[in-house]
């Protein structure tokens, strides 16, 4: 898939985008994977927020991501989560988050990677983004249980094992009544 | 929430005549269409079945109330668009419904206007969200699709 096919596919609407992952092959969307992450890192690019929703919706269009996919992608996804613009941070977050949840990856490096990411946006300046961030690392959030299995599965650093007992620790002293509190005075002021 | 109006998507239809917060409808909001335990059909006779071409879109505010409507052609005049449903408002989830006699029997969460393709496995608010409005506005759901959402809901 070149460059200019994929830049000829980003003139099109983001509905159009968004179905054409489902009307494709896999190896199709492997290649339109591999050619937008490749483009994700073009400074140059038009309209970024359409290029991560298309790769949102190519990963969560795939039964399993590999990991090499996995890893091209998600690098300038973690690039793009520190953006400037709170839009494009969002965006990024959730398309990791999507990317992370269909791979079955073995890569500590890029796990830790991942997480740092997700920990980072929990001090976001955005509301919706911290909010985002807390509900990734629930400790029975899907994504968060992805993660620490990589850490099981590669007998990894303890990283996500020390934050699993951190996360215990806040759930003692703070009830379940005062989070939901919380979590709807977060919604209420992003409205 | 999912936001629509502050982004540059917004702004691209709105300079090609793509944009249809504007489009005044025809809006249904779901739990009004509830009827002796199914879903009537707003335009024709009897329960609600959807087909390919008359697919049928839905999108939850922050009230949890279901906006849905059937989805329009992008451009054509009047078309319903998610971004309609709640005209531009950010959403706790959108996405699509399949409705057979009356019956909700599958859910997607497939909306380019406010990107939540793949969020209900990894966003379990969104998937609580749908679950409480379906919930709320006494909707028949099958069995294949309570499952789904309370899965997602409680992963």
């Amino acid at each position: 898939m070149s460059t200019q096919t994929l830049d000829e596919l980003l003139v099109s609407d983001i509905d159009d985008l968004t179905a054409l992952p489902s009307r494709i092959g896999s190896d199709a969307r492997h290649a339109l994977l591999s050619a937008a992450a490749e483009a994700l890192g073009r400074p140059d690019l038009p309209s970024r927020l359409k290029l991560i929703r298309f790769v949102q919706a190519l990963a969560a269009s795939e039964r399993t991501l590999s990991d090499s996919a996995a890893e091209s992608v998600a690098v300038p996804l973690i690039t793009a989560a520190h953006a400037d613009d709170p839009t494009e941070r969002l965006a990024a977050l959730r398309c990791l988050a999507v990317v992370t949840s269909q791979t079955e990856t073995t890569n500590l490096a890029l796990t830790h990677s991942i997480l740092a990411t997700f920990e980072h946006a929990r001090i976001d300046s955005s509301l919706e983004i911290r909010a985002f961030a807390n509900e990734l690392l629930s400790a029975d959030n899907p994504v968060f249980r992805r993660l620490i299995a990589v850490e099981a599965a590669t007998a990894g650093t303890g990283k996500m094992a020390l934050y699993l007992e951190t996360l215990l620790d806040s759930a003692h002293t703070m009830s379940d009544a005062e989070a939901d509190d919380s979590n709807a005075k977060d919604r209420k002021s992003t409205n | 929430m999912y936001d629509y109006h502050n982004t540059e998507i917004r702004v691209e239809r709105l300079a090609t005549n793509r944009d249809h917060c504007g489009t005044p409808g025809p809006i249904y909001e779901l739990a009004q269409l509830h009827a002796r335990g199914r879903i009537s059909d707003p335009e024709r006779d009897g329960p609600l079945t959807t087909t390919d071409d008359r697919r049928l879109i839905y999108a939850v505010d922050a009230d949890l109330q279901i906006h849905v409507g059937f989805d329009g052609d992008r451009g054509t005049f009047n078309a319903v668009k998610h971004e309609t449903l709640f005209h531009n408002a950010p959403v706790e989830a959108a996405g699509e419904l399949e409705v057979a006699d009356g019956v909700v029997v599958s859910i997607n969460d497939r909306s380019g206007s406010y990107g939540t393709m793949g969020m209900m496995r990894v966003d379990r608010r969104m998937a609580r969200a749908v679950l409480a409005a379906m919930r709320r506005a006494k909707v028949p759901l099958s069995e294949a699709v309570v499952d789904f959402l309370e899965a997602q809901a409680s992963e």
